[in-house]
């Protein structure tokens, strides 16, 4: 009968799929848990993001106080067409909110008292 | 089929097996890399955004307090651009140009990103400032005349001055009462015609500088009112934007803000403005008064703006006894006549050539005129008068309380000017600034 000649899968064969299959979920398990890590963090920093976005309104609503706040004189040259220069100064405060509490990544702003 | 082709079946199946899994994982990498990488760059647009904000603010700043040459030398030279400045963890330049009355400023952030930068914009719009901020002028005497001042008679409780170099263009003849000083340019400009007025009661002189009162012009007239019946009151006569009040409709009320081509008032009877839930504009291209008034109840403000014909017989706003309450510009050149029983209790900014007010007739608030003349004859009213190039006369037992600021003033016949606040303000809605081009910028919105 036919079903008496089948033979199994031989030693070899198995433990070379195992090994195969085992290395390439090795690699693959370590760069996705790399990669969970990353989705992770990205989720957070939006996070951050949105929450410095809405301190930095709040704190330009109200004249920069309760943050980190200095005082600043913006100073900018405008010139023309025809090359004649403007001297442009703003006496101000320069606003600086954190977007991550573990490090010194901040955004920065000014307003003009 | 022979089972034994079906030998090393399962490595095909292993590899197939990881190939999708490495296709589905590789895949997630990519996607997981590109939104970690979006997230970055999402963070350096926030900070190039708030950088580019403090240019474009900074620059508004700069500009909103610009004013006389410097403004008209800065709209002489737009469109202007700056150099990069450095802010923060980055740089802004910034750009402004002008399209019609409007500036806008033009802000763009960078934040350097791996070798490349990352860019946002902030564009801040200013308005030019034409009829928004009204200009507050000081008075610094009761009565003074830009080009001349002659007092005739009559007791002036202030000083009396003018802006004139011309010789004798202060001149007091008769034996007027002068309670204040002289403001002069110098002593020439003084001329006494009574030698023994002059030893009695010449009051002391003050020299002052040439004082700048600037002509005054009306504000820009609402264009966005509606038009058409006032909704309290449907059986109202108003057709056609035409609103007649009749004994028929006596006491319509008008209580929001709209456009009318007239405003017919007769036989006696009320119009009334309910400014209860807010300020009211009401533009009327002819206002015509007969006989009757207009009456404003609320704690809002009326604001009536009148095209052509200006004509009231009968009394504005009387019933409190306010002013503050309600304003009126008048663009009809035509002369206004306020007299016999008529009583204005409101601020009139006004265009026509001649005001003439009589009789018992008055205006109690500021009338402020571009016109060239102005009539003041018999009895008692409470204003300031602002007309810095018009001829005033004052006669006929007229009485003001108030400052007066005229182009040439001629007080006689009894008249009393009682300028019992030293320091008169009066506020302009807007004026033709002298050597200036431009006026001045105000912040408007965020693009």
């Amino acid at each position: 009968m036919m079903h008496l000649e089948r033979k199994g899968f031989t030693l070899i064969e198995v433990v070379v799929s195992i090994g195969i299959v085992g290395m390439l979920a090795a690699i693959l398990l370590t760069v996705l848990s790399g990669n969970m890590k990353n989705i992770f963090s990205s989720g957070e920093k939006t996070r951050y993001i949105f929450q410095a976005q809405e301190n930095i309104e709040k704190a330009i609503k109200n004249n920069g106080e309760d943050s980190n706040r200095e005082e600043y004189t913006l100073k900018l040259e405008f010139h023309d067409d025809n090359g004649e220069d403007f001297k442009c100064e703003s006496d101000g405060i320069k606003i600086q909110v954190n977007l991550h509490d573990k490090n010194k990544n901040t955004i920065s702003t000014y307003i003009p008292q | 089929m022979s089972m034994k082709n079906d030998k090393g079946y399962i490595l095909l199946s292993v590899v197939m097996i990881l190939s999708i899994i490495l296709i589905f994982g590789l895949t997630m990498i990519t996607v997981a890399g590109g939104e970690f990488n979006k997230t970055l760059i999402q963070e350096k647009k926030v900070k190039a955004y708030y950088i580019a904000r403090s240019g474009a603010i900074g620059t508004a700043d700069w500009i909103s307090k610009m004013s006389g040459d410097a403004l008209k030398k800065f709209n002489e030279s737009l469109p202007l651009y700056s150099e990069p400045v450095k802010f923060g963890e980055g740089e802004f330049v910034v750009s402004i140009v002008k399209s019609g009355d409007n500036l806008y400023i033009i802000s763009t952030g960078k934040v350097p990103y791996n070798k490349s930068t990352v860019d946002r914009k902030a564009e801040l719009v200013m308005s030019g400032d034409k009829s928004g901020d009204s200009q507050t002028v000081e008075l610094i005497a009761a009565v003074f005349g830009n080009s001349s001042i002659e007092i005739r008679g009559g007791t002036v409780k202030g000083n009396i001055g003018s802006n004139s170099e011309e010789p004798g263009s202060i001149h007091i003849s008769g034996w007027p009462t002068i309670e204040g000083n002289i403001e002069a340019l110098n002593d020439d400009v003084i001329k006494v015609d009574n030698s023994e007025w002059k030893k009695q009661m010449m009051p002391d002189v003050e020299y002052i500088e040439k004082q700048n009162y600037p002509i005054p012009l009306l504000p820009e007239f609402p264009e966005d009112l509606s038009e058409g019946l006032p909704t309290e009151n449907p059986e109202s006569h108003a057709e056609n934007g035409i609103l007649t009040v009749y004994w028929q409709n006596n006491n319509t009320v008008i209580g929001s803000s709209r456009y009318y081509d007239s405003i017919n008032i007769i036989q006696n009877t009320t119009l009334r403005v309910d400014t209860s839930d807010g300020d009211i504009v009401l533009r009327v291209r002819n206002l015509n008064i007969e006989q009757g008034r207009i009456e404003v109840v609320g704690d809002g403000k009326l604001y009536l703006y009148v095209d052509n014909n200006f004509k009231v017989k009968g009394g504005i706003n009387e019933r409190e006894g306010k002013t503050d309450n309600v304003k009126i510009y008048s663009n009809s050149a035509n002369t206004i006549n306020v007299d016999n029983e008529t009583q204005i209790y409101a601020s009139l900014y006004s265009n026509s050539r001649e005001i003439n007010i009589s009789g018992s007739g008055s205006v109690y608030g500021d009338l402020i005129t571009a016109g060239s003349k102005i009539t003041i004859n018999g009895g008692a009213r409470s204003m300031n008068i602002y007309a810095p190039k018009a001829s005033i006369d004052i006669g006929g037992g007229a009485s003001v309380t108030g400052g007066i600021v005229g182009g040439s003033i001629v007080l006689g016949g009894g008249c009393r000017i009682d300028s019992p606040n030293k320091e008169i303000k009066i506020t302009l809605p807007d004026s033709e600034e002298d050597g200036s081009s431009g006026s001045a910028y105000k912040i408007a919105y965020w693009r």
